[in-house]
C-alpha cells in the first residue's frame, strides 16, 4: 500500500510545443507556422518550468508533445530539459517521450532526443496511403515514414505510431498497411477514430466519417493488432512487450501531471486542474495559467469516465480508497443493470466495459456518471 | 352631435401579405399618430409571432386624426386577422365598423382569403373601400386587378387609390377614400348605454380590459355599467382609446370605439359579443351576439420535461384568458405521461398556440399529430372521437364519420394538373372549376379534414410553387372506412403516435412513419424493430440497427473536463427523452412525425 502511495506522488511532465511546419486539416491542436516565435517561446516556457509552483517534485514521466516538437531549432530541446532536470528530480528510470513527425525526425532531432536522456518517440504516421495523407495536408509520405520510423529505431527501443481511423478515401487495405507497417518497428500504437472538430479545414469542407464504416475500421485493426502481438490496454491504445506509455496512463488513473506551455493542462492528483492560455504571443508574454477546482461530483464523473476507458478498468477497492465510500453506493443500481445487460463486466471488485462494446462505452459511462 | 358625424369606423381586410399591416402603419404615419421613429416596423401586431410571421392575430384597434376640408375627423383602424382560422374574430370586428379597406395586391390579384372576408364584410353592410397595393413592383397591373374585382366582387373599383404601402405613395388618397365612403356611425348618443364587447384582454393591474364599440348613449369613468350575458355589475374605472397604446379620455359615446376598464377580475365575465349597458336605466336590446366556435382540430400536447406539467397547466390557463377558442382537458398516455388534449380553429392557431407555449411561457413540448372530432357510432351510441386511443374496440364500431370541407383553391392555370391529383391524393371530390381570369382558376373540392391537416398545405404551396392560395370552410360529416393505425417500438404500441387514418391511407402512412422514426430514433446498443400496424396485423417494418460507434476518439490531459462535460451533457440531454420500454425517444421524434413529408413518398 504505501509502495503503491509514493508511486502515486510520483508526477508526469507534460510540456505543449505550438509549432508545424503546416496545419494538418483535421487538427485542433494549439499550433502555429510562425517559427520566428520559437526562440521567444522557448525563453518563456524555461522561464515558466524556473519559476514553477511544484519546483522539486519528483517525476517518473515527461512527454514533449505538441504540435511538432521535431521542428524546433537545434538546441531547443536542451534548454527545455536542462530547465526540468534543475527544476525537477526526474527518475532515472523515468519514461521520456518526445512527439515527432516524419519529415522532420532527422538525426539531428534523434541525435538531440538522446542527448536529452529521451527514451521513447511518438511519431505521427495516421495513414499508409500517400493520397489520403495529402487530401488531410499531412506533409510527408508513406515512404518517409518508413525512412523515418528505421532512422529513430537506430537511436531508441521504444517508438509508438498513430494513425487514424475515418479519414477520406481511406480504405481498409490502408488500416492494414499501417498496422503491419508499425507493427514491424514499434512495440506502441494509438488507433484514433476521426473526430472531425469546429473550424478545422476538414470540418469546413463538410466532411463526415460514416461511423459504421470506421467501427468496420476499427474491428479490422483490433482484430490485425492481436494477430500482431498487441494487446489493447485503453480504447485506443495497444501495446506489446510491456510497451503501455506510463505517462498517458497517469491521465486515466487520475493520477498528478504537471503542464508547461501554452494549452498545457496540469491536475494536482486531487481537486485542482488548472490550463494556460490557448494563444501563443500571449503565453509568450505571460505564461499563467489559470485554476480551478472541481467538485466531488466532477471528481467522481471524470474518475468514471477515465478508468472505464482501460481494460483495466475500475476496482472499486481502489476507488473507495481514493473517494471514502462506496462506489456501489452511489450508482450500484445502474451498475447491477449494466452488468446484467451484459454491457459491463464484474471480476473479481474489477469493473470494466465488456470488450466488445468498448467503441460504443459513452452510453455506458455516461449511465453511470452522477446528474 | 356633431363629432359623430366626424368618426369612421374601418377595419381593413387582406389576404396574408397583401400588405395589411404595412398600410395601417402608413396610415398613423401620415396622420402622425406616431411618428417614423416610434413606428417599429408593423405597430400593431404586438406578438413577436405575429411581427415575425407577419400575421395578425388579436384585434388591435387604434385612433388617428385626419383633417380633410376643414374638419377633423376621427378614424378607429380595427385591426384583424386575415387567416381562415381566425373568421370568427373576423366577424367580431366587422360588427364594430361601418367600413372595410379591402387591399389587394397589384401583382397577385384577388386572393382566397380575401374573398371569405369581403363576404364577411358585405354580409355585415359594410362599406368596402379598394385599395390596390405595391404598385411599385414591376409585376404590378393595378388596371388588371381593379377588374378583377369588379368581376369576382362585383365591387366599382375604378377610383381605387392606386397605392405603395411600402413606399409611402399615395397613402393620402386612402385617407380621403375612408373620410368620404365610409359612413359615420348611426348611434344615439341620447339613448342609455349600448356598448358592444368585441374583445377583452386581461391586464395585472386594470384588470379585464373590455374592447368594445359604443352603439348608443355614452360611458365614462365612475358609471355604474352592467354586463348583460350575466347581470353583473362594476363601476368603470376608466375609459380610453388606443393611440396606439392606451390613453384615457373623458368619454366615449355613441360611435366610438374605444376600451373600459371596471376593476374586473375575470376574463371570463367579458366575453366578446357581450353588450355593456348602465346598471340603472338598461337598453331594452342587448347586440346581437357571436355564436360560440367550435374547435375543428385537435392534439396532445404535453411537456417535453415531464415535471414541468405543471407549468404547462398554467401556460395554458394564461393563454385561455385571452383565447377564448382555446379547448384544452386533461389526459395521460402511457408514452408521454401526463398532458392535455387541445383543441384549436384550425392549423395555424394551432401552430401559434405551441410557438406561445415555447416562447412566451419557455416550454418545451411534444405534441402528437393534429386530428379531427370523428363521431363514431356503436351498436346503440355515438361518440364524438378527438383521441386515437379513445376509439372504442374495433368489434364493436358500427361506422364512423369524418369532417369535411369544402376547398377552395385559386391557382394560375399551368398548376391545375399538380392540384388536382394532390387533391384526388387526398380523397377530394371534385366540384367544380371556374376560369376567373385567363390567368387564374378557381378549384373548388369537398375534402376530408383530416387530410387537409396533414401536409395538405405544404404540398399545395410546392405543387405551385407558392402561387396557389387555399381557404376552406366545413361542410358537415360524411360517412368514411376509418382505421386506427398504431407504432409498436420494440413490439409495444406506443399510444402517442396512433392516428386515424383512412383504410386506403393506412399503408402508406404507416410505412412513411415508421421510416422516419428510423432516421430520428437513436441507435440504441441494441436492434429496435419498428412496426406499423392495423388492428395487430403489422404493415410495415423498418428496424434501428444497432450503434456501432459512441466514443471520445481522444481523451490525455488537456481535454479531460471538455470531454466530461460533453457527457454530461449527453447525459442530460438523454433525459429529456421519452422513455418508452426499452427504447428513448426524442422529443422531435414525435414532431417529424407530423412533419412527414408527402413529397418524397
Amino acid at each position: 500500500m504505501s509502495a503503491a502511495k509514493t508511486l502515486q506522488n510520483e508526477r508526469g511532465i507534460y510540456v505543449h510545443i505550438p509549432f508545424c511546419k503546416s496545419k494538418c486539416g483535421y487538427c485542433a491542436f494549439i499550433s502555429v507556422t510562425d517559427f520566428s516565435l520559437q526562440k521567444p517561446y522557448v525563453a518563456a516556457l524555461v522561464d515558466e518550468i524556473y519559476n514553477s509552483a511544484e519546483r522539486g517534485a519528483s517525476a517518473d514521466s515527461v512527454y514533449i508533445g505538441g504540435g511538432t516538437p521535431s521542428c524546433l531549432y537545434g538546441g531547443a530541446l536542451k534548454e527545455i530539459f536542462t530547465a526540468l532536470r534543475d527544476c525537477f528530480d526526474i527518475n532515472g528510470n523515468a519514461e521520456i517521450t518526445v512527439e515527432c513527425n516524419p519529415e522532420s525526425a532527422t538525426e539531428a532531432f534523434a541525435q538531440e532526443c538522446r542527448e536529452c536522456g529521451v527514451n521513447r518517440i511518438s511519431m505521427g504516421l495516421q495513414s499508409s496511403c500517400d493520397d489520403v495523407l495529402r487530401a488531410v495536408g499531412r506533409i510527408h509520405s508513406f515512404d518517409e515514414y518508413v525512412f523515418a520510423v528505421k532512422l529513430l529505431k537506430r537511436y531508441f527501443d521504444n517508438v509508438s505510431s498513430d494513425i487514424i481511423l475515418g479519414l477520406p478515401r481511406q480504405t481498409s487495405d490502408d488500416v492494414s498497411r499501417s498496422v503491419d507497417v508499425i507493427s514491424e518497428y514499434c512495440d506502441h500504437i494509438s488507433v484514433y477514430a476521426l473526430s472531425v472538430e469546429q473550424g478545422t479545414p476538414l470540418c469546413n469542407s463538410g466532411y463526415l466519417p460514416d461511423d459504421d464504416r470506421v467501427a468496420d475500421l476499427y474491428d479490422y485493426a483490433c482484430a490485425r493488432l492481436r494477430v500482431n502481438g498487441f494487446e489493447r490496454y485503453e480504447v485506443s491504445n495497444f501495446a506489446r512487450n510491456g510497451k503501455q506509455s506510463r505517462h498517458n496512463n497517469k491521465y486515466w488513473n487520475c493520477q498528478p501531471y504537471i503542464g508547461f506551455g501554452v494549452a498545457a493542462h496540469g491536475y494536482d492528483g486531487e481537486y485542482l486542474r488548472y490550463k494556460h492560455s490557448d494563444d501563443v504571443r500571449r503565453y509568450i508574454a505571460s505564461p499563467h495559467a489559470e485554476y480551478y477546482e472541481l467538485t466531488d461530483k466532477d471528481r467522481f464523473n471524470e474518475y468514471v469516465m477515465l478508468r472505464l476507458r482501460t481494460e483495466n478498468g475500475l476496482s472499486l477497492d481502489e476507488f473507495a480508497a481514493r473517494f471514502g465510500y462506496s462506489f456501489k453506493d452511489m450508482r450500484g443500481e445502474d451498475l447491477s443493470k449494466l452488468i446484467a445487460d451484459g454491457y459491463v463486466l464484474d471480476e473479481n471488485g474489477r469493473v470494466r466495459i465488456a470488450p466488445r462494446y468498448m467503441f460504443v462505452m459513452n452510453g455506458i459511462i455516461e449511465k453511470l456518471m452522477l446528474d | 352631435m356633431d363629432r359623430q358625424k366626424f368618426i369612421r369606423n374601418f377595419c381593413i381586410i387582406a389576404h396574408i401579405d397583401h400588405g395589411k399591416s404595412t398600410l395601417a402603419d402608413r396610415l398613423m404615419e401620415s396622420t402622425a399618430t406616431l411618428t417614423k421613429r416610434e413606428l417599429s416596423a408593423q405597430m400593431l401586431d404586438s406578438m413577436d409571432i405575429e411581427r415575425e410571421r407577419g400575421i395578425t392575430i388579436k384585434l388591435t384597434p387604434v385612433r388617428m386624426f385626419y383633417e380633410y376640408n376643414g374638419d377633423r375627423y376621427t378614424f378607429n383602424l380595427i385591426d384583424t386577422p386575415g387567416h381562415v382560422d381566425f373568421t370568427y374574430e373576423v366577424s367580431r370586428s366587422l360588427a364594430a365598423c361601418e367600413g372595410a379597406v379591402l387591399v389587394v395586391d397589384s401583382a397577385q390579384g384577388v386572393e382566397a382569403q380575401t374573398l371569405a372576408n369581403v363576404y364577411l364584410a358585405l354580409d355585415n353592410n359594410l362599406e368596402i373601400v379598394p385599395v390596390i397595393n405595391k404598385i411599385d413592383l414591376p409585376a404590378a397591373r393595378p388596371d388588371e386587378v381593379k377588374k378583377e374585382i369588379e368581376d369576382i366582387i362585383g365591387l366599382p373599383a375604378d377610383d381605387a387609390p392606386c397605392i405603395s404601402a411600402k413606399e409611402g405613395i399615395n397613402i393620402d388618397d386612402v385617407l380621403r377614400a375612408i373620410a368620404e365612403k365610409v359612413p359615420p356611425p348611426s348611434g344615439d348618443v341620447s339613448k342609455p348605454l349600448k356598448a358592444l364587447i368585441f374583445d377583452s384582454y386581461y391586464d395585472n393591474y386594470k384588470g379585464a380590459v373590455c374592447l368594445i364599440r359604443v352603439v348608443d348613449g355614452a360611458v365614462k369613468a365612475g358609471d355604474k355599467i352592467m354586463m348583460m350575458a350575466n347581470g353583473k355589475t362594476y363601476d368603470v374605472t376608466e375609459v380610453g382609446v388606443f393611440q396606439p397604446k392606451p390613453v384615457a379620455v373623458g368619454d366615449l359615446i355613441a360611435g366610438d370605439v374605444g376600451y373600459l376598464c371596471a376593476s374586473i377580475k375575470s376574463i371570463a365575465d367579458t366575453a366578446p359579443g357581450d353588450t355593456i349597458t348602465f346598471a340603472e336605466n338598461p337598453t331594452p336590446e342587448p347586440c346581437p351576439g357571436y355564436k360560440k366556435v367550435k374547435p375543428v382540430v385537435y392534439c396532445g400536447i404535453y411537456p417535453a420535461d415531464g415535471s414541468r406539467y405543471g407549468d404547462l397547466k398554467d401556460a395554458l390557463e394564461r393563454l385561455k384568458l385571452n383565447d377564448a377558442s382555446l379547448f384544452y382537458e386533461p389526459e395521460t398516455s402511457t408514452a408521454l405521461g401526463f398532458g392535455f388534449r387541445c383543441g384549436f380553429l384550425g392549423l395555424l392557431h394551432m401552430e401559434i398556440i405551441e410557438e406561445r407555449l415555447e416562447r412566451e411561457f419557455d416550454l418545451d413540448i411534444i405534441t402528437t399529430s393534429p386530428g379531427v372530432v370523428y363521431k363514431v357510432y356503436t351498436a346503440n351510441n355515438m361518440v364524438e372521437v378527438t383521441n386515437p386511443s379513445n376509439l372504442p374496440p374495433t368489434g364493436e364500431i358500427e361506422r364512423m364519420e369524418e369532417p369535411v370541407v369544402t376547398a377552395s383553391i385559386y391557382t394560375p392555370p399551368e398548376y391545375i394538373g399538380p392540384i388536382m391529383e394532390l387533391c384526388q391524393d387526398k380523397r377530394g371530390e371534385y366540384i367544380n372549376m371556374t376560369y376567373i381570369e385567363k390567368t387564374r382558376v378557381l378549384l373548388t373540392y369537398t375534402m376530408p379534414l383530416n387530410e387537409i391537416v396533414y401536409d395538405f398545405f405544404d404540398g399545395l404551396k410546392s405543387r405551385s410553387r407558392g402561387y396557389a392560395s387555399f381557404d376552406y370552410e366545413q361542410a358537415g360529416y360524411r360517412a368514411s372506412d376509418l382505421v386506427k393505425l398504431d407504432i409498436m417500438l420494440n413490439g409495444d404500441i406506443c399510444d402517442a403516435l396512433s392516428i386515424i387514418v383512412h383504410r386506403e391511407k393506412a399503408y402508406s402512412r404507416g410505412r412513411a412513419m415508421a421510416e422516419k422514426l428510423k432516421e430520428v430514433i437513436p441507435r440504441k446498443l441494441f436492434e429496435i424493430p419498428i412496426q406499423a400496424a392495423i388492428g395487430g396485423k403489422v404493415i410495415a417494418r423498418e428496424t434501428i440497427k444497432a450503434m456501432r460507434k459512441d466514443v471520445l476518439a481522444k481523451c490525455y490531459g488537456g481535454d479531460v473536463t471538455r470531454k466530461k462535460k460533453l457527457l454530461e451533457k449527453q447525459k442530460e440531454g438523454k433525459k429529456r427523452m421519452r422513455q418508452f420500454g426499452t427504447v428513448e425517444i426524442p422529443s422531435e421524434a414525435f414532431m417529424s412525425v407530423l412533419k412527414l413529408d408527402n413529397e418524397k413518398k
